[in-house]
């Protein structure tokens, strides 16, 4: 009773200001029917994935390890599209490494499963975040990528169901508190608080971590400016280096399953998804609001350009529809690669020097 | 950076104008400069890059101000890496693993800060920030006094390097004998990691550092052994758990205890320098399990496994090829997951050896050049060796 009286009185104190703002629907919008959703659809999809773990276990056919990396794929696509938003509790709460941290310690895992130990989730999870996670799993149920994505099911032994099972309870577990920490406690060293969803959709002068529109919108669209570099100059170039000599798959992103072009391809899809505030089903308000009421034009060119990135990125494959890790090596696609990156830089710079004025001008 | 030149600054123009104030003091100055050649590697990829880097690893300032007969204070001031000044390093160790370092107020720091206060000609009682009797890198803090690259080269995968902290210390000396006993700042868990097991409890992160539950500490020494004639036993029992800033995260006690033997001994042309740290750490799968997911500067970004025991054990044989010059071999072992509890892996990685030589230049009393080559590896299946060389130039302008 205490704690529901707590939530209703700090939303109605957060609310009377967000409402009176001009920008007010855009960020309830992006708040509720786009992050939010996003992180519903990852804890589903990630608990999806637990099931279908459960049922290679108890029976490792080829059929069931096949759903289980379609499984895996699928709960790819909620994480890789909230990386536009890398704030609120996955960053206070420290979820995301336990989520996605990469590259993966193979030569560690080795060692756990070689060892005697009993794989139960309690274990996995006092390991090193580089044993949990994503990419974990993605090593686990599509083996070591490099002539393949596909595995038999002849080459899961006993060691590695038992992970399997240990570390994709984990992920959904924490998946589930990320969601919780959204929706309905913020903290969980603070048990009155309520979910950061709260805070967020109603910026005022009482509130502890949005004072204003202005700090939300701007949290936006510097998460957006934020995971155009990492994909470009991070996700991208690290692996790329300097010349096809010093390329390297070690850094590559989902270099298992051969799933990174559809990650990276995600990843400015979070963008967009904030940009316009579409996400499946549902259709803005985003920030492109805000821009439109100062630059049509301006509007318009961002999500032309942010459409675009995702191509360049889809266009590194080319015919043979290599994926990332084979096209660092291969001359025609690198030209492809570095035609991407040239883009990314320009969409971030757009972003930086023509957007972010505008959301800093909103009262 | 700013605040700790102008102290250094004002403690220079203090100490010229000393004959005003009646007090003498004494200035020394070190340092070292050093080109390290060694092997890096990136996660996954056993093919090592070799890695070349040159350093001022370290400028140090010290000022012994004799206040009167009975009593003076000590203040030291250390500038590491130049005073680049970054807030947050980011560093690849040699097994690829990385590790992301805030340091407080940059790389400046304060090391020595106390008041001794002689008690009676053979007792002194020491207040302030002083070194912990606890491994070769606290007693040896000046690089003229040992000839290898580092005074202890594993302790920092164990314990705090150059260790100090704040508190009363009392030394009382019988002969040869000095007992050293005192309280000082406990250690943090919260910032307790797999690459330094306890060394990283050091709080150094925030501008105060809680003293909740404050550690004890004891040594007996014969001789000297910081100078090359001596031995000791030393002891440290100290609780973590209440340290820790976000102290409701961890219900159980975590006291850390730990016992250090050394031997410095000079023998006409040899000396045999050697020592054993152990150390155990109570409940040390929950602190794992606390540490996992601690936010923001505190995370501890998959380091967070700590064994319940851990060993440390060196040797290293000089001898001097003419008075000015010596030849030294030296062998060294740590493990700190030398045993587990609970739910943590004792992983191979941190069973590691390191053995290497080296040679010893001292140019005059007061600059020396060293040259040192080790090799390193570790248990984990696969895992590569590793050699460093390092090429040192190291300064000390005097004693007291």
């Amino acid at each position: 009773m205490k704690l529901s009286s707590l939530v209703l009185a700090a939303t109605a104190v957060f609310s009377l200001h967000a409402n009176a703002g001009p920008n007010a629907s855009v960020i309830s919008h992006v708040a509720n029917n786009v992050i939010l959703k996003t992180y519903t659809d990852l804890a589903q999809a990630t608990s999806d994935l637990h099931s279908k773990t459960l049922e290679l276990a108890a029976q490792p056919t080829q059929e069931n390890l096949d759903g289980a990396q379609q499984a895996w794929r699928a709960a790819r696509v909620p994480w890789e599209s909230s990386e536009a938003f890398l704030f609120g509790p996955v960053s206070a709460l420290a979820i995301d490494p336990t989520l996605d941290t990469w590259p993966l310690n193979k030569r560690d895992l080795d060692a756990v499963l070689g060892s005697g130990r009993s794989l139960t989730v309690d274990f996995v999870r006092g390991l090193g975040v580089n044993l949990q996670g994503f990419h974990t799993v993605e090593y686990l149920l599509f083996g070591n990528g490099e002539t393949s994505n596909t595995k038999k099911v002849s080459e899961l032994n006993g060691r590695q169901l038992e992970y399997l099972m240990a570390t994709t309870a984990l992920l959904a577990e924490h998946a589930g508190a990320l969601a919780h920490a959204w929706t309905t406690n913020a903290d969980p060293d603070k048990p009155g608080m309520p979910g950061f969803i709260t805070f967020i959709s109603a910026p005022g002068p009482r509130n502890p971590y949005y004072n204003s529109e202005q700090s939300v919108l701007l949290e936006l669209g510097h998460g957006m400016i934020a995971i155009v570099d990492e994909v470009g100059n991070g996700k991208i170039a690290d692996p790329f280096g300097g010349d096809i000599g010093s390329a390297n798959a070690s850094l590559v992103e989902s270099p298992f399953s051969w799933n990174s072009l559809t990650d990276f391809t995600n990843n400015i899809r979070s963008a967009l998804n904030v940009y316009t505030g579409d996400y499946g089903t549902t259709s803005g308000p985003g920030l492109r609001e805000v821009v439109r009421r100062s630059n049509p034009a301006l509007a318009a060119q961002i999500e032309q350009r942010l459409h675009q990135a995702m191509q360049k990125i889809q266009d590194i494959g080319g015919p043979e529809k290599m994926d990332f890790r084979q096209a660092i090596f291969n001359p025609a696609a690198r030209v492809r690669i570095e035609a991407a990156m040239a883009d990314l830089a320009e969409l971030k710079t757009l972003l930086e020097r023509r957007m972010i004025p505008i959301l800093d001008n909103q009262d | 950076m700013q605040t700790a030149l102008t102290v250094l600054v004002l403690a220079m123009v203090f100490s010229s104008s000393s004959h005003a104030a009646d007090f003498a003091v004494k200035q020394r100055y070190s340092g070292v400069f050093e080109v390290r050649d060694f092997d890096q590697f990136i996660t996954n990829d056993d093919t090592p890059m070799r890695r070349r880097t040159i350093d001022i690893k370290s400028v140090e300032a010290k000022l012994d101000i004799e206040i009167n007969p009975k009593s003076k204070f000590e203040l030291e001031l250390e500038v590491e890496h130049g005073g680049a000044g970054t807030a947050m390093e980011y560093e690849q160790d040699e097994f690829g693993e990385f590790e992301s370092e805030i340091e407080k107020g940059g790389e400046v720091e304060l090391e020595e800060a106390y008041y001794l206060r002689r008690l009676t000609e053979s007792t002194d009682l020491v207040i302030g920030l002083a070194p912990v009797y606890m491994g070769f890198s606290a007693i040896q803090r000046k690089p003229l006094m040992y000839s290898a690259a580092h005074a202890g080269h594993l302790e920092a995968r164990m314990i705090p390097e150059d260790w100090t902290e704040p508190g009363v210390q009392v030394r009382q000396r019988w002969g040869d004998i000095t007992v050293r006993a005192g309280i000082v700042a406990g250690l943090n868990s919260e910032f307790f990691r797999t690459y330094s097991w306890v060394g990283g409890g050091k709080q150094r992160q925030f501008e105060t550092m809680n003293f909740d539950e404050p550690a004890m500490i004891a040594s007996v020494e014969y001789g000297n052994v910081a100078h090359g004639h001596g031995m000791a036993l030393a002891y440290y029992n100290g609780g973590s758990q209440k340290q820790r800033y976000k102290r409701n995260r961890l219900a159980k006690q975590a006291d850390v205890q730990l016992f250090n033997a050394m031997m410095n001994w000079r023998l006409w042309r040899l000396a045999l320098k050697a020592e054993a740290i152990y150390g155990e750490l109570e409940n040390a799968d929950e602190v794992s399990k606390r540490n996992n997911n601690l936010p923001g500067m505190a995370g501890a970004g998959g380091f967070n496994n700590v064994g319940s025991r851990a060993m440390l054990q060196s040797v290293q044989l000089d001898y001097d090829v003419i008075d000015s010059t010596s030849l030294f071999l030296r062998w060294g072992y740590v493990n700190t997951f030398y045993g587990v509890t609970g739910n943590v892996f004792a992983d191979p990685r941190y069973d590691v050896r390191q053995n290497g030589w080296g040679i010893a230049h001292r140019w005059d009393d007061i600059c020396a050049v060293k040259l040192e080559w080790y090799r390193e590896w570790t248990k984990l299946a696969g895992m590569p060796d590793t050699t460093t060389y390092a090429l040192q130039f190291a300064f000390d302008t005097g004693s007291f």
